[in-house]
């Protein structure tokens, strides 16, 4: 019998018991068709639709004061941040750490997305109430 | 029987894809997807802490800002700024396909899904290019 075929699943390194391996996968996969939408969006509304690519100073605080903006620049970023970390995890357990490693690497990436997220909702706070 | 698992690309599940050289060591159309993805996934990555990084310049005032906008018209930079949509459509698109064949979904059918992810993002590509250069 032919051993069956997967691709693209979620590595076996990274589905030891105890690693949330396959769940991470699954986050994966919901985070990354979810930025395709939000991404789509940021990309649209803050470039393609202003005239010479990019917003002026003045323009992108006023963006950024609607409530509505606000909400989806900052889902953008949680899904964005979240999707990195996981696929950063992923690319690190492909090097085959032991399990202290893997949990070093979890921990690690955790503080790093956390970091990054505390430091993009403040760059968002400071930019929306500035006007 | 989980002992026996491989992947698509014939590497046992078991000593998966060790690191950057295994990622490359298939000639398959699923090992070549797969290293796309996470060539182009490491690179966005490091494209979020530099767009992060221009950002903070909002928050020194409108001068710092025109100079950021000045360097983005450079020629050069928008080259740059090209790749990174052909990036981001690449590992979208791709990594859309990723998802749908490693969960069963038209796993028959991977090879097209590839072709069409390639292909639809290499048109995207022209066109934002063509737009960014002013051309259309």
């Amino acid at each position: 019998m032919a051993a069956p075929v997967r691709e693209a699943g979620p590595p076996a390194a990274a589905t030891q018991p105890g690693h949330g391996g396959s769940l991470a996968w699954i986050f994966q996969v919901i985070s990354g068709i979810l930025l395709l939408l939000l991404l789509g969006v940021h990309i649209v509304t803050q470039h393609f639709v202003v005239k010479g690519g990019l917003r002026d100073h003045a323009q992108v605080l006023s963006y950024l004061s609607n409530p509505a903006v606000l909400t989806v620049e900052s889902l953008f970023v949680i899904v964005l941040i979240w999707h990195a970390m996981l696929g950063l995890r992923a690319v690190l357990l492909d090097f085959g750490f032991g399990r202290r490693g893997q949990t070093l690497i979890t921990r690690g990436v955790a503080v790093l997305g956390v970091a990054t997220a505390g430091y993009s909702f403040w760059l968002i706070a400071t930019l929306a109430t500035a006007r | 029987m989980s002992a026996a698992t491989t992947t698509r690309t014939g590497r046992p599940a078991q000593s998966p894809l060790r690191g950057a050289a295994g990622w490359a060591r298939g000639r398959h159309l699923g090992s070549v997807a797969f290293f796309i993805n996470r060539v182009t996934g490491l690179l966005l990555v490091g494209y979020l802490y530099l767009h992060l990084g221009v950002l903070y310049l909002l928050t020194e005032g409108q001068g710092s800002w025109v100079s950021v906008l000045r360097l983005f018209k450079n020629h050069y930079v928008l080259a740059l700024e090209s790749l990174l949509i052909l990036f981001i459509m690449v590992h979208g698109l791709n990594g859309l396909r990723l998802a749908l064949v490693g969960t069963g979904i038209g796993v028959r059918h991977q090879k097209a899904w590839f072709t069409a992810a390639i292909s639809v993002s290499a048109a995207l590509y022209l066109v934002v290019v063509l737009a960014m250069f002013g051309v259309i």
